[in-house]
């Protein structure tokens, strides 16, 4: 997973052309935020990273790359653990 | 640990009782808008709701499955020892649901009878509590009534739950039976989950007062009082990925199956994402998970057993059948079933229950003169 990926991850979950979000943009502000689309953020990376991420960890992420960055820093705490 | 195996107890049958009134996407559309209204529909998996519309309780709704169920199986009142009630939306503060339903279908004297306030994870643990109160002593039938209105606890104007919850009761019915097979149970509690699907106001912590009721916009828009049902999705989400292939691994560990050896696994009919979700990280064959809430909607405790008579009302067991059953939820409360149904469980024809009809309103409302 890198940070290129994960941006598709989240064009494909909001439903918008590839390319469109960047790693610089406001999580919540993301056009389409909810509730349901937080849900399926998690179950994005639940799915594709294996990461349980926690809604209030989602939330005190200001953009969609200091989600990023938590994403690498489990996956990276979850192999060192192993 | 909360784990154990139940001998000599046969699930003799279930009812499934839902309200006549029915609200679809039109409704829905009409409160959110129609872009809203599709993409809630899409994701969480309900065309349709049986709601309500009157001040018909849980229990008039069990009350119609127990009925029915009772005539199916041509049970004599005074044979039922054990009656359990499993409901978060209870008749009255006091007394237990569980006594007016005892008074309601004139069971004996010689009855056991108690509520369990729990919801989405209440069935399994109902059947739990029942596996080990059948054939104790000299208990050998037992009813478990199972139901909520959670309509009536949601505000219509909040947009993460009013379009999710339908309305619905249940009945089961369990005997001893020494060639039965085997039972067996996983349960378990995190109560630091508390906060995240919880009514705040309106018991005893937080009572009534006249600002508890006022609705007010709270979250992402939603709208709602301190005496309505809260939901956090997200959390609710996270807490059933944490727990819920748990609770099945081990259910099914404990029983001595495997995935492939079961016939099907249904779990609380949250809403259809989760269960897809929990499918994929279970690895659950799709034909092995029944989802059954496109026309009910989340029936909190009655659920599971909703969905038992939906999914199997046109082809009746005609064999052994095993079934894992998980139930999770506001607690959080988890607990896992290995049950077996087979030819000899009936299942009851859905029964719809007309409005009010089936309500006998308040037991014993005293009089001026009595009080």
């Amino acid at each position: 997973m890198n940070d290129a990926k994960f941006c598709s991850l989240l064009d494909e979950l909001f439903e918008f052309d590839e390319g469109t979000i960047q790693s610089s943009q406001t999580l919540t502000e993301i056009s389409g935020w909810s509730s349901l689309t937080l849900v399926g953020l998690i179950a994005m990376m639940d799915e594709e990273c294996g990461v349980a991420m926690p809604p209030k960890v989602i939330l005190s992420c200001k953009t969609v790359g200091d989600l990023f960055a938590q994403l690498q820093a489990r996956l990276q705490g979850s192999r060192a653990a192993a | 640990m909360a784990q154990w195996t139940a001998s000599g107890i046969r699930v003799s049958g279930i009812a499934s009782a839902v309200p006549e009134r029915t609200l679809g996407t039109a409704e829905l559309a009409a409160q959110f808008g129609a872009d809203q209204a599709q993409k809630i529909v899409e994701s969480v998996g309900v065309q349709m709701r049986r709601v309500i519309s009157n001040e018909t309780c849980a229990s008039d709704l069990c009350f119609a499955a127990a009925e029915q169920l009772l005539a199916d199986l041509k049970w004599e009142r005074d044979s039922i020892d054990a009656l359990i009630v499993v409901t978060q939306t209870p008749d009255y503060v006091l007394p237990a649901t569980s006594c007016s339903l005892h008074g309601r279908l004139g069971l004996g004297k010689q009855c056991l009878a108690f509520d369990v306030n729990l919801g989405c994870s209440g069935y399994v643990y109902g059947l739990g509590l029942a596996s080990r109160l059948v054939g104790a002593g000299n208990v050998r039938r037992a009813l478990l009534l199972v139901g909520d209105t959670i309509t009536r606890i949601v505000c219509k104007e909040d947009r993460s739950s009013a379009p999710l919850f339908g309305d619905a009761g249940t009945a089961t019915a369990l005997e001893f039976d020494a060639s039965a097979p085997d039972m067996t149970f996983d349960m378990g509690t995190d109560g630091n989950g508390a906060e995240h699907l919880i009514v705040p106001a309106g018991a005893f912590r937080q009572p009534h007062t006249d600002s508890t009721a006022v609705c007010t916009e709270r979250e992402n828009g939603n709208v709602r009082s301190d005496e309505h049902l809260f939901m956090s999705g997200a959390e609710v989400f996270m807490f059933t990925l944490a727990e819920v292939p748990g609770v099945v691994k081990r259910t099914l560990a404990a029983a001595g199956w495997t995935m492939e050896s079961t016939d099907a696994v249904v779990l609380h009919q949250a809403n259809a994402f989760m269960l897809g979700h929990l499918r994929k990280r279970l690895k659950i064959p799709e034909g092995k998970l029944p989802v059954a809430l496109s026309d009910y909607g989340n029936t909190s405790s009655a659920s599971i057993p909703l969905a038992i008579t939906h999914t199997w009302a046109e082809r009746p067991f005609d064999r052994a059948t095993k079934l894992v059953l998980g139930g999770f939820g506001v607690g959080w409360s988890w607990a896992g079933a290995a049950v077996v149904c087979d030819e000899k469980t009936v299942l009851s024809k859905l029964i719809i229950v007309p409005d009010a009809s089936q309500n006998v309103g308040p037991i014993a409302r005293p009089t001026a003169e009595a009080a």
